[in-house]
């Protein structure tokens, strides 16, 4: 009986282990089914292959805040609450400069991800339906953007919901009941009451075709590279049983993109609070009630998203459409390249996957690139201006006539094996390809329309030079491509090996610890409200979330070696 | 590939560093999520000074306008506008004015005393508390006055000539004559008192400030609701039934 009593003493006084409790995998992780990936996925380069994932975590950062948010937004006093928030929320500043970058970052990773899918051919067999959901994505997230954007009342709400309203009431047959959908019945409280529904209604809806977009991802898999699949659709992964499991080395690695994630967004428009003369497109705040005598000077502009649109309605050629003009540049812009895309899987339906394979798809894809920034930038740079027909042929024309007959140029080389591009490098080559040719069509589109209204010696000289620019940036991109492909082989090789002593990534990560620490005690002492004190805290913390990651990233590599 | 099983120390040691850094994230954003989710008060830095007036007229109220021992309960709101107080003019079992002289209040709760303004008016017979209930925040019909005589649900013995502010929520009793001093628990508080200032020259009565216990359920008098909008210079007295409360 004694010794009986002895052992369970004993037995009391070890201290149980975390895993001897709970086992070794509690939540059952490994049951989960999440599919493991190569590694080459989660080395250098292989954000790439995340930007899914990246939207997820805007996403969800998005949801935190604007909860957080609704708990203080009143939509009949909009502009007064909104202020409230900046000025007398304790941390309120920081939730809505934050959530506003938030979505901006969602929106722009939602059309990376795109385009990203859209040059690799993962829109082909068997993804067919995950891409149309995702165009779907695409099209509500901008909406949801629309309807938060409008939510604050100040003066380029105002001018937003307006313009939105007038689009929607000029619908034929449908306008009116559009308008009262959407914008409520007149009264100030009925629309801002509305935009904030659909604000979280769409929500809602992104949630569940999320689910259901995540599901087909699992499901159908990773993309495998190209050259695994002989170019050809479907493309499947078959080489999963081989690959590392998910946890713990995709789930420290995603903790780690999470830990940047939430670092940066909350970190640039912290930055961005603190600059002066910060740009209305980009500001983190409100402008000025539309009450306020200051409103008259913040030029008119929507949401830099949907800039292209805003500026495709001061076309002079949509003027034909008389009250339709606007619905009808909306349609061309906006509904026409959606609606592409959504069909896309049933326009091209072939299994080529390369991007030279399929030149019309690849060349409509830069060229709705390009038109994006072209006609985002001129909206910019000249909200409102009305745009005759000569200069609309003129700017936008060139680039539709180089791209095109580059890409198919490009393609018969490509089809008569003079030209390859290794899938490796196929994203940063047309990065390249892309930028060069955006600012050289820009230019020339500029200088060509100043040749048609001025010819003189000097127009005629930049209009050479610039076009000759883009020529060269279109040949230049080729020879760069042929030339990593070359060396794309060895240096992969190389680049993928990592490695770190154990004892320095010990050093390293008590030293980012201890700095966590002691930014977060001090940004503790800071003033909760205010959008100044909100800024610097947002600061502090966004960097101790990137230290928090860089752990993990030194830890992956000192024990992954990944 | 090759990882190594051993190490173990080292390992453990970043992952240390890892669950301190990643604490100090979460200790710094739960730190904003909780001040941020906590609302802000919302209220007043003094007491406005307001003349009370009639609800269906707008114009102020003289003291013919409140009736002795009123069956009915006057009731306007003060400081902010979600604030019930009562205005009472105590009579006698007879309806006839009753003076009512200053008295030091004790607050059972605290062992604290006030002292209390006492009557207004022209016979020194009106006074005013808040008319919410100080025990859990009932407010009227559910608190009100009884006249002298009338007897008080479940307190038989509870006799007095000017009566009582009573709660039929829990039972707690006030003594409107002696400055809303608690009779009977369960409340530990007297009602806060308002103070009125009454102009003899155009027979008008304005509320100044409050004293005693602060308002049932508020962080402060000034604070938790929203104050009448910039400018207001009155406050609204209506009459509400209490039968059958």
């Amino acid at each position: 009986m004694v010794i009986k009593m002895v052992d369970i003493k004993s037995k009391f006084r070890k201290i149980p282990t975390v895993s001897s409790v709970l086992g070794n995998d509690p939540l059952h992780i490994d049951e989960l089914p999440l599919k493991k990936v190569p590694d080459y996925m989660r080395k250098r380069g292989g954000i790439w292959y995340w930007t899914g994932a990246l939207i997820s975590m805007a996403f969800v950062y998005q949801i935190i805040s604007g909860l957080l948010l609704l708990l203080y937004y009143v939509p009949s006093d909009a502009y007064g609450t909104t202020a409230g928030i900046i000025n007398t929320v304790p941390y309120g500043s920081l939730m809505l400069t934050t959530h506003l970058y938030g979505a901006y970052a969602m929106i722009f990773l939602v059309y990376v991800h795109m385009f990203r899918n859209y040059f690799f051919g993962s829109y082909k067999k068997p993804r067919q339906l995950q891409w149309i959901i995702g165009v779907l994505l695409l099209a509500i997230t901008i909406g949801v953007g629309y309807f938060g954007y409008s939510m604050t009342g100040d003066v380029l709400s105002i001018d937003a919901t307006d313009v939105g309203r007038g689009i929607a009431q000029s619908t034929p047959l449908l306008g009116t009941a559009l308008e009262a959908i959407f914008f409520g019945n007149g009264t100030a409280t009925s629309l801002f009451t509305h935009m904030l529904a659909w604000h979280i209604i769409l929500v809602v809806g992104i949630g569940s075709l999320f689910g259901a977009h995540f599901w087909l991802a699992e499901a159908n898999g990773i993309m495998p590279a190209h050259r695994d699949v002989n170019h050809k659709a479907p493309a499947i992964d078959n080489e999963e049983e081989k690959h590392k499991k998910w946890y713990p080395y995709n789930m420290s690695f995603m903790t780690q993109i999470a830990m940047y994630s939430f670092g940066l967004l909350i970190l640039i428009p912290s930055v961005i609070a603190l600059l002066p003369n910060v740009p209305a497109l980009f500001s983190p705040f409100p402008q000025v009630a539309p009450s306020s005598p200051l409103a008259a000077y913040v030029p008119a502009y929507p949401p830099w998203f949907l800039l292209f649109v805003y500026k495709a309605v001061d076309f002079s050629l949509f003027n034909a459409a008389g009250s339709l003009s606007a619905l009808a540049a909306t349609a061309v812009f906006g509904i026409v390249p959606l609606v592409y895309f959504l069909m896309l899987p049933f326009i091209d339906t072939n299994d080529d996957l390369h991007p030279l394979s399929r030149p019309l798809v690849t060349s409509f894809g830069i060229l709705g690139i390009i038109y994006m920034i072209i006609l985002s930038l001129w909206g910019a740079l000249t909200p409102g201006i009305p745009v005759s027909t000569p200069e609309v042929i003129a700017v936008l024309v060139p680039p539709f006539v180089i791209v095109v007959s580059g890409v198919f140029v490009m393609s018969r080389l490509y089809k008569n094996g003079r030209f390859r591009i290794t899938t490796g490098k196929i994203t940063s080559s047309f990065l390249i390809f892309m930028f060069v040719m955006v600012l050289a069509a820009y230019s020339f589109g500029q200088n060509f329309t100043m040749t048609l209204v001025y010819t003189n010696g000097l127009n005629l000289v930049s209009t050479v030079f610039t076009g000759g620019v883009m020529i060269f940036g279109a040949v230049g991109t080729m020879k760069s491509a042929r030339i990593s492909n070359a060396q794309a082989n060895d240096e992969k090789q190389r680049a993928n090996v990592y490695q770190i002593s154990k004892n320095v990534a010990m050093v390293l990560s008590a030293l980012l610890a201890i700095g966590t620490i002691a930014i977060v005690y001090i940004i503790s002492q800071l003033d909760p409200v205010g959008p100044v004190p909100n800024a610097e805290f947002g600061i502090g913390l966004g960097f101790v979330m990137i230290f928090t990651g860089t752990i993990l990233r030194i830890y992956r590599a000192a024990f992954y070696n990944e | 590939m090759n990882e190594e099983p051993l190490d173990r120390g080292k390992r453990n040691f970043l992952k240390a560093m890892i669950v301190v850094s990643a604490g100090a994230a979460a200790a710094g954003a739960l730190k904003g999520v909780v001040q941020n989710i906590i609302s802000p008060a919302a209220g007043l830095t003094s007491f406005p000074t307001l003349t009370l007036v009639d609800d269906v007229t707008g114009l102020p109220i003289h003291t013919s306008d409140i009736v002795v021992n009123s069956s009915k309960a006057y009731i306007f709101y003060y400081p902010l506008d979600n604030d019930p107080n009562f205005l009472i003019r105590l009579g006698d079992t007879n309806d006839n004015d009753v003076r009512i002289s200053p008295y030091n209040v004790q607050i059972p709760a605290t062992g604290g005393v006030f002292r209390s303004p006492g009557g207004a008016g022209p016979y020194g017979s009106v006074v005013s508390f808040s008319a919410i209930c100080q025990h859990l925040g009932c407010v009227p019909p559910i608190i009100h006055y009884y006249k002298g005589g009338i007897p008080i649900p479940g307190q038989p013995t509870l006799k007095s000539s000017t009566g009582y502010i009573h709660c039929n929520c829990h039972g707690s009793t006030y003594d409107p004559a002696n400055g809303a001093k608690v009779v009977t628990p369960p409340t530990q508080r007297p009602l806060p008192n308002v103070i009125l200032d009454y102009d003899p020259a155009t027979d008008t009565y304005r509320v100044k400030s409050m004293i005693g216990p602060t308002i049932y359920g508020k962080p402060s008098d000034l604070e938790g609701g929203t104050p009448f909008p910039s400018g207001t210079t009155t406050t609204r007295v209506t009459q509400i039934s209490t039968a059958g409360a």
